[in-house]
């Protein structure tokens, strides 16, 4: 035992399982997914992604939770107290860093989109996002809001309602945090998460009863833009490409929010005989059914019915769902009320996320660093915001907000990922992790998942990895076999370098370094508490 | 909308409209009996 501190718990299992399928269930769910799914066609990037789900995600869901739970019962909450527990060796704690970076950085750029969720919701319900039938006019009106055109134009006057809905949706996540983890997330996540999926019902409901929008363009209808979502291309030829592995199970991966130090915090607070099998599985079949079941028949299908294949191709995510979808909902029938509710669902979907990255923080200011909750609130209120306004001031083309996602919001989760299927199934060992896994388990992991956890997942992640730097970092083109750095990497040592995205690499290692000498103060704190609770070790 | 597009819909929407059911289900009325108690003696604490 670390610590004989009364530690907080989840004071239900069902408040528990929707906080982290809320965490799970975000943004990515709406509009990344059904992006992917038709832009890879969606027979084989279904096929890849079921695998993925499988081999990848379910695993490392499961290992983040037995982790998580084994390693609270010494009475630590955070990813560096966990690794601390269960890697014997110096380094592990340090290695938990990332599992407060992560977070850490990401809640500073996600909570800026969950300002633009809360403002397109306001902007919908009171009728002032009626712009009519031309895609650019959204397209100007976002890029407006959120600063896309200039550094620093969502400080200057006119320009800065986003920073309004920002402090908002900041002071509802702090508030929310404040209060603890059954009283603020648990609650929340109680109320938000059927409230998200009754939301996306409704608006499913609409969606398949729009028939054909426009008589004047007939092959616009319902049907069509569900074909143009489900209709399979060549499946055997798609499924050799692989970009399109690469797309499935990353979108798994992101989703499912393993690697994030999330889970493995969440599932700290439960205690020794509570059941994770069981709802770690519900857990990721609530994601997977908000992004399949629901996701995959509302985005993609409503904007074919309004603006044809044309309108879609290239969107990417921020364009699906910040240019094309306002325009979709103002040509629906009762626009302020379709349109208010979905930007409400994805706000929800977003504060439910953003809540989850703060919790790792915030235990680990408690229990490494001895502060009490306000103080650690204040601490991490602080971080949060200098870290939210430079990439709020830093807006031409959301740079660097781009280069935080891509070198914490991907690469650094893979690795964590990575570390947490190792220690898993090599480090603790897999029978013991096994067993572990199943103390209270009210259903048994199937035993074919004993060699995926400890070989195959291990190796996909891997594989996986390994091509996505060699795609996305090296710019690695396999037609011509030649090699052209990604902007992520020339945007830092290339000829021309981006200032902005120098910057944010700067902040990342100030981060780094601030809270690795935070965790090794806290490793002090451990072992003198170690020392007084068990003085024979 | 092709028969192969119906197809991969249902299947995907359906199996994972079905896993979530179930799991609910199981959260919701499964019974504590089946929790597996035998492994519950269990001490991983002193490998």
């Amino acid at each position: 035992m670390v610590t004989k501190a009364k530690t907080e718990r989840w004071s239900s299992r069902i408040g528990m399982i929707l906080a982290v399928a809320g965490s799970a269930v975000g943004l990515g769910n709406f509009l990344r997914f059904p992006g992917l799914a038709a832009q890879y066609g969606s027979g084989a990037f279904m096929v890849a992604y079921f695998i993925s789900l499988l081999v990848l995600g379910i695993p490392i869901c499961w290992a983040e939770w037995t982790l998580g739970r084994f390693a609270g019962q010494s009475g630590l909450h955070s990813t560096p107290g966990i690794l601390y527990t269960l890697v014997r060796h110096p380094v592990g704690k340090y290695l938990g860093v990332l599992g407060i970076l992560i977070p850490l950085v990401i809640y500073m750029y996600y909570v800026y989109i969950e300002a633009w969720c809360m403002g397109y919701a306001f902007f919908f319900l009171t009728g002032k996002l009626n712009l009519g039938g031309d895609v650019a006019a959204y397209g100007d009106f976002w890029a407006n809001f959120v600063g896309a055109n200039e550094n620093g134009l969502t400080f200057s006057a006119g320009y800065n309602q986003v920073v309004i809905f920002l402090l908002l949706a900041f002071a509802l996540n702090f508030f929310l945090i404040y209060r603890g983890l059954a009283k603020g997330i648990e609650m929340f996540c109680k109320y938000a998460m059927p409230a998200l999926i009754l939301l996306a019902v409704v608006i499913l409901a609409r969606v398949l009863t729009l028939g054909t929008p426009d008589p004047l363009k007939p092959d616009r209808n319902v049907i069509n833009g569900l074909g143009y979502m489900w209709n399979p291309g060549d499946v055997l030829a798609q499924l050799s490409n692989p970009q399109l592995w690469l797309a499935a199970s990353g979108q798994i991966f992101f989703s499912l929010s393993v690697g994030f130090g999330i889970i493995i915090t969440y599932a700290s607070y439960l205690t020794r005989k509570d059941d994770i099998v069981l709802s770690g599985l519900t857990a990721s079949a609530a994601n997977e059914f908000c992004e399949v079941a629901l996701g995959g028949l509302i985005t993609v299908p409503a904007a074919f019915m309004f603006l044809g294949a044309a309108g879609i191709v290239g969107q990417g995510t921020f364009g699906l769902g910040f240019k094309v979808l306002p325009l979709v909902f103002s040509e629906m029938p009762m626009p302020q009320l379709f349109g208010g509710a979905f930007f409400l669902l994805l706000f929800l979907a977003a504060v439910t996320s953003s809540l989850s990255m703060l919790q790792p923080c915030i235990a680990f200011m408690e229990e490494g660093l001895g502060l009490n909750r306000k103080q650690s609130v204040t601490l991490l209120g602080l971080l949060t915001a200098i870290g939210s306004a430079f990439v709020v001031f830093f807006s031409k083309d959301l740079k660097a907000l781009d280069t935080m996602d891509f070198w914490v919001g991907t690469v650094c989760i893979f690795i964590m990922a990575t570390i947490i299927i190792i220690i898993f199934g090599w480090v603790l060992g897999l029978e013991r992790s096994w067993r572990e896994a199943h103390r209270g388990a009210e259903m048994r992991i199937p035993v074919f998942f004993k060699p995926i956890i400890k070989f195959v997942s291990p190796l996909y992640l891997i594989t996986v990895f390994a091509l996505f730097i060699l795609f996305n970092v090296f710019g690695w083109n396999p037609s011509t076999g030649r090699f052209e750095p990604s902007s992520y990497v020339s945007d830092v040592v290339g000829p021309e370098p981006s200032t902005v995205a120098r910057l944010s690499l700067a902040l990342i290692a100030i981060i780094i370094v601030f809270f690795l000498i935070l965790i090794g103060t806290a490793g002090k704190r451990w072992r003198q508490t170690e020392g007084e609770t068990d003085p024979g070790r | 909308m092709t028969t192969a597009g119906w197809l991969i819909m249902f299947l995907s929407v359906g199996s994972v409209t079905l896993l979530f059911a179930w799991c609910l289900f199981q959260i919701i009325f499964g019974s504590r009996d089946r929790r597996l108690h035998g492994i519950d003696d269990i001490d991983t604490h002193g490998d």
